[in-house]
């Protein structure tokens, strides 16, 4: 029996294994065929529970007591260097590309310095004190698919802890004991307490538990959305940073610098960085001994693999890289170490074809490696990333994250003088993401008129293997946004074109770096910019117009969220201002309460490595909560449910105000008696409930957004001009002013759940339409066309995105002319001034069997919002939603 | 009863199973050890560790006066490490 057939055996006897029907259009060629290494570890990968473990919070934690007294920023590096110095080794067999953030291929840890309440057990005290905040109510209407790696339920040896990540039994009492050590310590109780001095405390906490917005940013998810900088560890390495740090150490001992408040910090800062940087080294030196004793050993068979791993650890464990196969395994390395730092979903791997392209293209003109080579690393690179869990609670990495994390790499764009950046390695890249389907890294390219036309056909085909990605974000509209945000910060027309995506569709600043390779000279494009989408996250547009037509009382929670006025709006105008109103008094609230976690955050847990990694923290000596990064007006605020805000609207002032057909007062009483159907049922009507089916018709049967409507497009302008303009009276605790962010991520489930009967006609509870752009699902009758035609009458670049979804059946994109029909499609979004598309080609038919035979779909992937996922991972809400949208057929 | 994942040659893929690096096979991690076993040294294994009243924890006073630990902690990277009696 091969290992392949074991690994099989066992998967099987777990219950884990699945094969199923092919999802694709019979026409089409199939993709080519995944190496057989990448395989083996896709193969593993579907058998692997998502396991949490606490090895890392346990050495942090230990050495943070034993640091007491000492400056933060220093106490925590202490923490760090233990922690990293101290995880458990395990090159994983067969794989080229080594190490992950736990000895685990899918493992994460809690962090209770954040956070410490959510993962207890629900008989905790702990846990119970937690529930009762207005943070912990995203988790209730949050679910997991219950399938793939995610560990809902205990079994045997293995807990589940936040419904998710599975820990071994023995580890259980050192988590309890953990948590409870940081008990009014962790960033989440410092600023809860601070909080309740908010003279509006009791509004923020009633908007969370209303779910008029999704979670708090700054002990959740406090980095992530941007893009990451590699470049100096691959041009200085390890020693090299080591070394800089320790000079700027002698340079700035006891030097203000003119700067009183904060230039004392340097050196605490660059010495807290010689710390961290310390233990990232023993951590891949622990690896290096793990493979030199393998190598050593009589039983193992593959000595030879094991030395080779060990040579290149031993090298960038100190060096920069020699060679391609180095710099990918580094710049990998550097990205699980950032992601060790904090919990994060979103920090972006960026254009990596462009990052790493020095030593592909001297590597492959001088034969020290071939394509074959380097697409079997690229494949195995996607499996390791695919791997990557966050660990947070059930209403984040459930109700908004869907379990991804988020890590996007980009492609396309603009070199730093203005000609198009594809290059040979980008290729590459696609065809691994064809040949070796995963979730992560997706893929995004930054569209312009100026990519190669065989670029953009390539990028189609991948799309039409059903992958989900590439997305598709127009680079200039990206770059005006860009120029417009950060231009007070120094951004110019030459750094604008570094730009990459964070998270989902982040738009994120970046800039080039000079380097040479053997005295050839080359621009690095890198991250240069804080995190994003955090500040105000997610406000549930529709549920804000049922509050305000509710005179601001949440019916579902019975909580006054805003203070009552008694007035009933007698124009369309009126309710207008009254959604306006209600929605910049949740934004400010909301922002100041995040600006001050974010703060505590800063104080008590400042990033050591995610900071120094990036431009300009090591030649500043300030810290990314010192505003060293060269940008820093990246907070925002993201919305969800445009769509059926916009359709709600439109109908309230077709049926209510223009027509005259009902009352504000009947219609109202409809939508809160779910126009008398049964909560939670499509069908079943309440005793009675035909009293609103004129209501519930005139809804259905008002304008959607979708279908180049006037009216309905004309209040898509209306909203659009005012968000941008609200959210830019909000500030972050940087002194910057915040802008829109607007995906919906998988926050439309929980969100929806959580809002009554809308005047679109949905019902109460239903998920809302996904991202901004797309349609509610079945309303855009008039083809994708008109669709563009709808979501283009607005400046996207006043935004830092817009998202559009399209769900294609496989016969409408089938062949070449399939290829150039959709290429088209995706360029007149892009002419239009769209900024984001996306596409799901896939049978909704083959979703609905998945839906009804998990077992037998262990690896279909499908788009959700800015994230591929693992259909069996997502839970029921999103799936109903994906497969309810529109499906074309011909366009 | 020693376990696969007490061993040297155990890859844990997740909370529940790894790959043997010596046949290669995929194994379930609290099975019965074979004959190839190497121990892989925890915590408990350790000179500086002993027991608390509390089963399931214990003391470690590796690195100056005592704080508490898990027995099962793998100790290969614990630089205090120092074998205790059989």
């Amino acid at each position: 029996m091969s290992n392949w057939e074991r690994n099989r055996k066992i998967l099987a006897e777990k219950g884990l294994l699945g094969g199923r029907e092919k999802s694709m259009g019979d026409e089409e060629p199939q993709p080519r065929e995944i190496c057989p290494s990448a395989e083996v570890m896709r193969q593993r990968f579907f058998g692997a529970l998502s396991s949490a473990d606490v090895e890392f919070p346990y050495w942090y934690t230990r050495t943070w007591n034993q640091w007491e007294g000492e400056v933060p920023v220093v106490r925590r590096a202490r923490a760090l260097k233990a922690a990293f110095s101290h995880l458990s080794p395990n090159v994983i067999p067969g794989e080229k590309i080594v190490m992950q953030k736990t000895r685990h291929m899918r493992g994460s840890f809690p962090m209770p310095w954040l956070s410490e309440s959510f993962f207890l057990a629900k008989e905790d005290e702990l846990y119970q004190q937690a529930a009762a905040c207005g943070s912990a109510s995203a988790d209730e209407l949050s679910q997991f698919g219950s399938g793939g790696g995610n560990v809902t339920q205990s079994f045997g040896d293995v807990v589940s802890i936040a419904g998710k990540f599975g820990m071994h039994k023995q580890e259980i009492p050192a988590l309890i004991r953990l948590a409870h050590e940081w008990q009014g310590k962790s960033v989440e109780d410092i600023s809860r307490r601070y909080e309740k001095m908010s003279p509006h405390f009791e509004r923020k906490e009633n908007l969370m538990k209303s779910l008029v917005c999704m979670f708090d940013s700054g002990f959740t998810l406090p980095l992530g959305r941007e893009v990451i900088d590699y470049y100096l560890p691959l041009s200085l390495g390890f020693e090299g940073i080591k070394r800089k740090a320790r000079e700027k150490m002698d340079e700035v001992f006891g030097q203000a610098s003119g700067d009183g408040i904060r230039g004392m910090d340097r050196f605490y800062f660059y010495h807290a960085s010689v710390l961290v940087v310390e233990g990232i080294q023993k951590w891949i030196l622990n690896h290096r001994d793990q493979c030199l004793a393998l190598a050593q050993d009589p039983k193992i068979s593959d000595t030879q693999h094991y030395r080779e791993i060990a040579e290149r650890l031993d090298w960038i464990a100190c060096n920069p890289p020699r060679d391609f196969r180095e710099a990918l395994q580094l710049s990998y390395i550097v990205h699980i170490a950032s992601l060790n730092e904090d919990a994060i979903s979103g920090m972006s791997i960026g254009r990596l074809g462009q990052v790493l392209w020095p030593w592909f293209e001297q590597d492959i003109a001088s034969g020290a490696i071939c394509e074959d080579e380097v697409l079997e690393l690229l494949q195995q690179y996607r499996v390791k990333i695919t791997c990557i869990d966050c660990f947070a609670s059930a209403g984040v990495v459930g109700g908004v994250l869907s379990g991804n994390t988020f890590n996007n790499l980009t492609l396309g764009g603009l070199k730093k003088d203005g000609s198009s950046a594809v290059n040979r390695l980008e290729w590459l890249i696609v065809e691994a993401g064809i040949r070796c389907p995963t979730p992560q890294p997706t893929l995004s390219v930054l569209y312009d008129e100026r990519l190669e036309e065989g670029f953009l056909r390539k990028a189609i085909e991948c799309v039409k293997t059903g992958a989900g990605y590439p997305a598709w974000m127009n680079n200039r509209v990206g770059m005006d946004f860009l120029l417009e945000q950060y231009g007070p910060e120094g951004m110019n027309r030459e750094d604008v074109r570094a730009i990459a995506i964070g998270g989902c569709l982040e738009t994120s600043p970046c800039i080039w770096h000079a380097y040479e390779r053997n005295g050839k000279r080359y621009d690095i494009p890198g991250g240069a910019g804080q995190p994003t989408s955090v500040g105000v996250h997610f406000l549930a547009l529709p549920k804000l117009l049922e509050l305000a037509l509710n005179d601001g009382r949440d019916l579902r929670t019975g909580l006054q969220v805003f203070p009552a006025h008694g007035k009933k709006a007698t124009s369309y105008r009126e309710l207008w201002q009254a959604f306006c109103e209600l929605a910049e008094q949740a934004m400010q609230v909301l922002t100041r309460a995040n600006n001050l976690q974010h703060d505590i955050w800063r104080k008590n847990n400042p990033a050591v490595f995610n900071s120094l990694l990036k431009p300009d923290c090591l030649e500043t000596g300030l810290h990314v909560g010192l505003m060293g990064y060269r940008f820093n007006a990246t907070f925002n605020v993201e919305s969800c449910g445009t769509a059926n805000l916009v359709n709600a609207l439109a109908s309230l002032r077709q049926n209510v105000f223009e027509s005259q057909q009902f009352t504000l007062a009947e219609m109202i009483q409809a939508l809160n008696a779910n126009f008398g159907f049964v909560p939670g049922s499509l069908f079943e009507r309440q005793p009675g409930g035909e009293r609103f089916d004129r209501e519930y018709a005139a809804c259905l049967a008002a304008p959607k957004y979708g279908n180049d409507d006037p009216l309905v497009d004309s209040i898509l302008v209306d909203y659009e001009q005012w968000f941008a303009r609200a959210t830019r009276q909000c500030e972050s605790l940087y002194g910057k002013k915040m802008y829109p962010c607007q995906i919906s991520v998988s926050t439309h489930g929980p969100q929806g759940a959580a809002t009554l009967a809308s005047a679109d006609g949905r019902l109460s509870g239903v998920t809302y339409a996904d991202g901004s752009m797309s349609a509610f699902p079945g309303t855009d009758r008039n083809g994708p066309y008109a669709l563009f035609e709808s979501a283009t009458g607005w400046d996207h670049a006043s935004s830092q995105n817009s998202q559009m979804n399209l769900k294609m059946h496989p016969q409408a994109v089938a062949g070449e002319e399939g290829t150039r029909k959709l290429l088209a499609l995706t360029r007149a979004y892009m002419r239009k001034g769209g900024f984001h598309i996306q596409y799901n080609v896939v049978d909704s038919n083959v979703l609905k069997r998945a839906q009804e035979h998990p077992e037998a779909y262990r690896d279909l992937m499908v788009r959700v919002a800015g994230f591929t996922q693992y259909w069996v991972e997502i839970g029921k809400p999103i799936q109903d939603e994906v497969i309810a949208r529109t499906e074309y057929r011909r366009f | 009863m020693r376990q696969h994942q007490d061993c040297f040659y155990y890859s844990p893929i997740d909370v529940t199973h790894g790959v043997c690096r010596v046949s290669g096979d995929p194994v379930l991690g609290d099975k019965e050890a074979c004959d190839q076993h190497r121990p892989l040294l925890r915590c408990r294994d350790c000179a500086h560790y002993s027991p608390d009243s509390q089963q399931e924890m214990g003391i470690c006073r590796g690195f100056g006066g005592e704080y508490w630990t898990i027995p099962s902690f793998n100790a290969t990277t614990c630089e205090k490490f120092a074998p205790g009696e059989e």
